[in-house]
């Protein structure tokens, strides 16, 4: 290790980059993990309502049979399309929520990996505390900055969502629409400043550990350039976390974005849409029934 | 009780419950028991009803019955029904309905009726045809059969307006009607 050349740095660079953005990656995926889940219980309330809503449309359709008999017209027709077409629809839905629970399960080979990456960071701590070697020491030094770096991240992500989530709680009826709105755009804006505090602690720490190193071993020379070291890869390591972190944020946004697109916008019509069908048919059978009743002697 | 009835039972105990403006729908006995069941049971003052003779599955029903005389027994309460088919009234049918009338006959007033209230039915090929239907109103609820066979009709807990149209109904037709004695009903 003394004799480290140019070739030996760009390796342990490259190392500890994918590291740091394979720990982040299995992060951003684990919390998608939790956010589809959050989204199959909220699915699940709404096919609870659509299933009401349904139920009450198969009503509609089989009491159209009985009106059929006493006023044929168009108006029951296109009711009666709308309803088919809506339930077509509903039921459409239903296999798209089926596959998102399959879809559920996806993050457990993610916890696998971030498993992985804990037990990594955790051998480079036991290294550090039981190795007398002090030419591995730097590269371990490195490897623990790097997996203390990701969690980190993940207490400061973790602490600015809760407070996130306290304050929606608080909101209510129309500021709760509003916040809920505003927590997309903001959980990304969170996750940035999440990552420069990060970066910003995990400077600080580099310097730190290049100062005692300074002081508690002045005599090993080659100390000075370890510690030079630390200081590059620190900020490269940053950096490239940084970029790794927005590019799977906005992947990662982009899938959400499309599945809210898949599934609740069609969803939300489709129940409005049945709604004012109800109320329609509802109009339509009032009106058949109150002109059709008469007495004769 | 199968599930589908416990959910229908559940869903027009809180329309009746809260008079909710709801056109629902209904066929068969048990699915008429509890829509007379929640008008007896929510309704005050007078009720009306027009029936065939009241021989038939659900007014022999024990819950009908329980909730007739719930509703007989409750101060200012009247009941007027009027039979248009008690040419086919027989003794020794099911009289249990008219014991329970009996039982509270200063509330109760019984008449037969010529009169046949009915639809208009169009079919497909545009002809008319009549059909006749029988109902019971309360306050704003309203029972409308339309296939006194199958027992198809359809309910609400509240629209006023339909229900007048036909008390006014009812309540010409029974100026007109003949009223029957206790004992032409029970032996």
């Amino acid at each position: 290790m003394s004799a480290l050349n140019v070739h030996d740095l760009n390796t342990l660079l490259q190392l500890s980059v994918a590291f740091n953005a394979a720990c982040i990656a299995a992060f951003k995926l684990g919390q998608f993990g939790k956010i589809a889940e959050t989204t199959i219980n909220t699915n699940s309330r709404i096919l609870h309502k659509v299933s009401a809503i349904a139920s009450m449309a198969i009503t509609g359709l089989n009491s159209l049979e009985q009106v059929k008999e006493l006023h044929v017209n168009t108006a029951i027709k296109e009711i009666a399309d709308k309803y088919n077409r809506i339930l077509a629809e509903i039921e459409k839905k239903n296999k798209l929520c089926e596959s998102v629970v399959a879809e559920k399960y996806t993050p457990l080979y993610i916890a696998g990996l971030s498993s992985f990456c804990a037990l990594f960071g955790t051998i480079s701590l036991f290294f550090i505390l039981f190795s007398k070697s002090s030419e591995h020491l730097a590269f371990q030094i490195f490897i623990c900055l790097s997996f203390l770096y990701v969690l980190l991240f993940i207490a400061i992500k973790t602490y600015l969502n809760t407070r996130l989530h306290k304050r929606l709680e608080k909101a209510k009826g129309h500021k709760r629409e509003q916040a809920e709105s505003k927590s997309c755009k903001l959980s990304k804006l969170l996750s940035v400043k999440a990552a420069l505090i990060s970066c910003i602690c995990f400077l600080a720490l580099s310097i730190l550990v290049k100062l005692l190193i300074q002081k508690w071993l002045p005599t090993f020379t080659v100390a000075y350039f370890w510690a030079a070291l630390i200081e590059y890869a620190s900020a490269f390591l940053s950096f490239s976390s940084l970029i790794v972190y927005v590019v799977v944020t906005y992947l990662y946004n982009l899938r959400r974005v499309s599945f809210i697109n898949a599934y609740f916008k069609p969803m939300e019509e489709a129940i409005k849409e049945c709604k004012e069908a109800k109320e329609e048919l509802d109009t339509y059978l009032k009106v058949a029934n109150k002109l059709s009743v008469k007495a004769e002697s | 009780m199968d599930a589908t009835l416990k959910d229908y039972r559940e869903a027009v105990e809180f329309l009746a419950k809260n008079r909710v403006d709801n056109l629902i729908f209904n066929a068969g006995d048990e699915h008429a028991q509890i829509i007379f069941q929640n008008i007896f049971k929510n309704c005050e003052g007078k009720i009306r009803l027009l029936a065939g003779n009241l021989q038939n599955e659900v007014t022999k029903s024990a819950a009908y019955l329980d909730a007739l005389k719930g509703f007989l027994q409750r101060d200012g309460s009247k009941l007027e029904v009027m039979l248009d088919n008690f040419a086919r009234f027989s003794k020794q049918g099911e009289v249990e309905v008219f014991k329970v009338l009996l039982e509270y006959r200063d509330k109760v007033a019984i008449k037969s009726t010529d009169t046949k209230f009915y639809v208009t039915k169009v079919t497909e090929g545009g002809a008319e045809e009549k059909v006749p239907v029988h109902f019971c109103t309360g306050n704003a609820m309203y029972r409308l059969e339309i296939d006194t066979r199958t027992r198809s009709a359809r309910c609400n807990f509240n629209d006023k307006s339909f229900v007048e149209d036909l008390n006014t109904l009812f309540d010409e037709d029974t100026k007109k009607g003949r009223e029957i004695a206790w004992n032409e009903v029970l032996p």
